[in-house]
């Protein structure tokens, strides 16, 4: 910097006066730094900060699953005695039987020309 | 240098350290304040380290500088937000409100029509009386560079204040 350059240097310095008589106190700022940071700003890296939200949420959509699952598979009902378990048996042989009689006669009819299907010579003597 | 030492440096220069950031900011001291704060909360949470390898006060500066810039683009979004709700931002407190001299008040005004590297490289050199070569590693320029910025920047600055002064006369 050249002698030319005083003015500028005068004008800075005055500058640098001003901005002195505001200045806060290094342990006050220090100090204001650490209480608002800790209270508001965080430079935890992302991951971290969302690491609690993250788990709670994770926590709730189990959570719903299960209620859900639940729901759709109910237990089946327990027997109330002996008897209705018979009784229910019945039932349900007799369904099957009824459902047996319906398909035999079904498999016993014939087509009038299932004949033609017979391979030749095959009769046993 | 352990954490102490550096502790009482920065302790020493914190006076100089808030006149940067202070620039900065473009004379906000609201918004130097802030800055320094976070800078400072920088250093403690070590997310900013000290390595030795320049001088402390160019480290120092440079974590300043780079804060300034983040805490800027953080302002500037916040202030698009509010422009597009039609929001009134709140007024920030620039030196020229806060001057009593006429003078002064007439610096802020020059140096905010200079550009920011003409800004920088100026009061690094006037304000904070570092070298060409000292200033140019807190920019992170060239030195060439930071020597073209400086000459234009005096240059620029100089015309401003003569302006400022033929309309007030």
């Amino acid at each position: 910097m050249s002698e030319p350059d005083d003015d500028l240097k005068a004008l800075y310095a005055r500058q640098r006066a001003a901005n002195e008589e505001r200045v806060l106190e290094f342990q006050a700022m220090r100090a204001r730094a650490l209480e608002s940071g800790f209270a508001t700003r965080s430079d935890k890296p992302a991951i971290l900060r969302w690491a609690w939200p993250l788990t709670a949420a994770t926590a709730v959509l189990v959570g719903v699953v299960a209620f859900l699952a639940t729901l759709r598979s109910p237990t089946p009902r327990a027997l109330a005695s002996q008897d209705e378990a018979v009784r229910q048996i019945e039932q349900i042989d007799a369904a099957l039987k009824m459902n047996l009689a319906e398909h035999q006669s079904i498999t016993a009819w014939q087509s009038p020309t299932d004949f033609l299907l017979k391979p030749i010579n095959t009769e046993i003597p | 240098m352990d954490s102490r030492e550096i502790l009482s440096q920065l302790e020493a220069l914190h006076a100089d350290a808030f006149g940067w950031a202070v620039s900065c900011c473009g004379g906000d001291w609201h918004r130097g304040e802030d800055v320094l704060q976070v800078a400072y909360l920088r250093i403690v949470r070590g997310a900013a380290r000290f390595d030795g390898r320049s001088a402390l006060k160019t480290w120092w500066f440079g974590v300043i500088r780079l804060t300034a810039f983040e805490e800027g683009r953080r302002v500037r979004r916040w202030f698009a937000f509010l422009d597009r709700w039609g929001a009134e931002p709140e007024e920030t407190g620039t030196e020229c409100e806060h001057e009593d001299s006429a003078e002064l008040a007439a610096l802020g005004t020059a140096l905010r029509e200079l550009s920011e590297r003409q800004r920088e490289v100026l009061h690094l050199t006037f304000y904070q009386q570092l070298s060409l070569s000292e200033a140019a590693e807190v920019m992170r320029v060239s030195v060439g560079s930071a020597r073209q910025h400086y000459d234009r920047g005096k240059r620029r600055l100089r015309e401003l204040l003569q302006n400022q002064r033929a309309i007030h006369e």
